[in-house]
């Protein structure tokens, strides 16, 4: 299996192409494993090398994060729950009362583009609907947003509710948002602050590997 | 289709009506003929007079005629090449370049950003720095050498330049021996005299002074350069309330004049040769009467001086990324920025200067690579909208709908790099991102490029044997000064 060609697809985002050389690895025998460390993992790998060098812009990795998921639903039915979502989980959302979402948005975006698992859970999102993604969907990490000053308490409350469910040592929590600040992500007890999309990636990314 | 109706359309900036125009040009005829210009070479005068001027000692008045003649006879448009193919230019009006200037007596040393006399290897650095930049399209030096046997400093130049550049190069020169020398370092690297007429490596840049001068020096050295048909710049001043009237209408019409009597020299030597006019129109300084690079009025000038090569055909040298600033300050910026927005906008086709400081004194590689950028910016805008079907995009604005995005669109990822600017040293991260990257100043940023540039860039390199006959040139030259000084 040329494996190259594969990423070279991947990378140039398409993703008619990395669906079929998906199939067709699989029909030459390889394991889905094997497709997808040799070949998924590897081009996404490179975008994300590469837009970190500059060489690649936000539009093009979101291409590529296209293709990446156009091959991953070829092979989800044969990996487990846990191989299917090797890059992580990572559920998002933005606080009761905050109706904002381009930067949540990007966020999620971003992080689907370099191959993780994206559970959005959309605007408004009230902690109890946090808890049921946890239980639901196993993610690693969890990120809030909020825009106003006047919703980014929610962030507390809803960690707050986390724990009272025992659901908040199960996952490390990241905020955003632009009031949003690390000495502010400290007090209400989140693990991790991130000050743009990027960041939250490079951040997600740091936490997925340790 | 849509009749009469461009889907793309260059933003203008234009300074003089048609009528301006005329009238300027008309006046400048008029100048010539009944002021006339002073000619110190007799060459020239001979030439004009064949041609129907009158000639009165060394004043000579040129009938309109002679200059009309010279307008319809130059090339609308010309090539000039650089040692890669890539890189040749098309010398034409509304055709928009950038290079830096020549002979600054001071260049600001790279690594200790000191400002200190001009040494042989400087412009080799520019070059390099050019040939590295994607806004700078040719090279002149930023510099004139001090440290080599100083009537030859312009050969040096040239040799230092062209073996760090594939782009074209823009010499001058004190004598047709050094124009000859020059010419012999070209032949060199093109490799036959056909090779280098059909596809020349360097345009002559020469001078007039104003008001209303052609010297000896420079015209004996476009006469040769014509002869071998060797492209040619020919520019000059006029320094409103010094060497022209204090008006502008009056300025404009010393530049034009210098440049069209040169022309016309250039076009009686040999007619057809190559000739892009220049002029650098700006107002002497009220407090110290030195001519005002930073001025606004410069770009004002330059910029109707570009509205009327455009109505002549004639391609136009201007001038921008030339500040008063002593330093890469704040002033370089503002100064440099207004310059270069103006002169893309007005249309003029070799646009010079871009690294100068204290007013032509100062050569500067951060000044090249700051201007580099804001050159960047401006092209953005001088790439104006296109509004066409295929770009009003209402299928996918259809497709995406309300409350969508476009981000992860295919027809985003496809044409981001052409719709939207990235830029190499403008900081846009939020504060935290800024602080990440190492809270750089944009003066930080410029130098980390220029040292990166010169650590790692490698232009196109000249062959073994060719880098011997350049270096055989050079010492040849060396060789007959020592004897002409023995002689003299």
């Amino acid at each position: 299996m040329d494996w190259n060609r594969m990423g070279d697809a991947l990378y140039d985002g398409k993703v008619d192409e990395v669906a079929a050389l998906t199939k067709q690895a699989l029909d030459k025998g390889h394991t889905a494993q094997e497709v997808l460390n040799q070949g998924l993992l590897m081009g996404i790998d490179k975008v994300g090398k590469d837009f970190k060098a500059d060489l690649l812009f936000l539009p093009e990795v979101l291409r590529s994060g296209k293709a990446m998921h156009a091959g991953m639903d070829v092979l989800k039915p044969l990996l487990s729950e846990s191989e299917g979502t090797a890059l992580g989980t990572f559920v998002i959302g933005t606080v009761k009362g905050d109706l904002h979402d381009i930067g949540k948005n990007l966020v999620g975006m971003m992080l689907s583009g370099v191959g993780m698992e994206v559970v959005d859970l959309g605007i408004d999102a009230p902690a109890d609907k946090f808890a049921e993604a946890i239980k639901e969907h196993h993610p690693q990490i969890v990120g809030m947003s909020a825009l106003l000053t006047t919703t980014m308490d929610e962030m507390e409350t809803t960690i707050q509710a986390l724990k009272d469910a025992g659901l908040r040592d199960k996952v490390k929590i990241m905020v955003g948002g632009a009031p949003v600040t690390q000495d502010f992500a400290e007090k209400i007890g989140a693990d991790g602050y991130a000050y743009d999309a990027v960041s939250a990636v490079d951040l997600a990314r740091v936490w997925l590997q340790s | 289709m849509d009749t009469n109706y461009h889907a793309h359309q260059t933003p203008q900036f234009r300074v003089l009506s048609d009528r301006q125009i005329e009238k300027l040009y008309e006046a400048t005829l008029e100048c010539l003929n009944r002021t006339g210009v002073r000619v110190l070479n007799a060459e020239a005068r001979e030439l004009l007079l064949e041609a129907g001027a009158r000639v009165d000692g060394m004043r000579v008045h040129i009938p309109p005629y002679v200059i009309q003649d010279a307008v319809a006879a130059n090339p609308r448009s010309f090539t000039l090449w650089g040692r890669d193919d890539e890189h040749r230019i098309q010398v034409a009006p509304d055709q928009v370049y950038f290079g830096p200037g020549p002979t600054c007596t001071h260049f600001v040393d790279p690594q200790s950003g000191q400002r200190r006399k001009t040494q042989r290897r400087d412009p080799g650095l520019t070059a390099r720095v050019c040939d590295a930049l994607d806004n700078i399209d040719y090279v002149m030096s930023l510099g004139l050498i001090s440290d080599v046997t100083s009537s030859l400093a312009p050969v040096y130049e040239f040799a230092e330049m062209i073996a760090n550049t594939g782009k074209p190069v823009l010499p001058w020169a004190y004598s047709t021996q050094n124009v000859s020398d020059i010419h012999q370092i070209a032949l060199a690297i093109a490799g036959s005299e056909k090779t280098l007429r059909q596809r020349p490596l360097f345009a002559l840049f020469s001078t007039f002074q104003p008001p209303l001068v052609h010297t000896d020096e420079d015209v004996a050295n476009v006469l040769w350069a014509a002869d071998h048909d060797v492209p040619i710049v020919y520019l000059g001043g006029g320094s409103a309330g010094a060497t022209a009237p204090v008006t502008a209408a009056g300025t404009l019409v010393i530049s034009l004049a210098g440049a069209l009597s040169g022309l016309a020299i250039i076009q009686l030597k040999k007619r057809g040769t190559a000739v892009c006019i220049g002029s650098v129109p700006q107002p002497m300084d009220l407090r110290t009467g030195r001519p005002s690079y930073g001025a606004p009025e410069m770009s004002l000038y330059s910029a109707a001086m570009s509205d009327i090569s455009r109505y002549l055909r004639v391609p136009f040298m201007g001038t921008a990324g030339a500040s008063e600033d002593k330093g890469l300050g704040l002033q370089a910026a503002i100064e440099s920025t207004l310059q270069v927005i103006l002169s893309g906008l007005s249309g003029a086709t070799l646009v010079h200067d871009v690294g100068f400081l204290d007013c032509a004194d100062i050569g500067s590689l951060e000044m090249l690579v700051m201007t580099d950028e804001i050159i960047a910016m401006s092209r953005c805008i001088m790439r104006g909208i296109e509004v066409s079907d295929d770009s009003l995009m209402l299928d996918l604005i259809d497709r995406v709908g309300p409350a969508g995005h476009f981000m992860a669109e295919e027809e985003t990822a496809s044409r981001c790099r052409a719709e939207i600017w990235a830029p190499k040293l403008m900081d846009r991260n939020g504060w935290d991102g800024w602080k990440a990257a190492g809270s750089q100043t944009m003066k930080d940023r410029i130098q980390a490029r220029l040292h990166e540039i010169l650590a790692a860039h490698e232009p196109p390199p000249l062959p073994k044997q060719v880098a011997e006959r350049i270096e055989s040139i050079l010492q040849q030259a060396e060789a007959r000064e020592e004897a002409q000084e023995a002689k003299g």
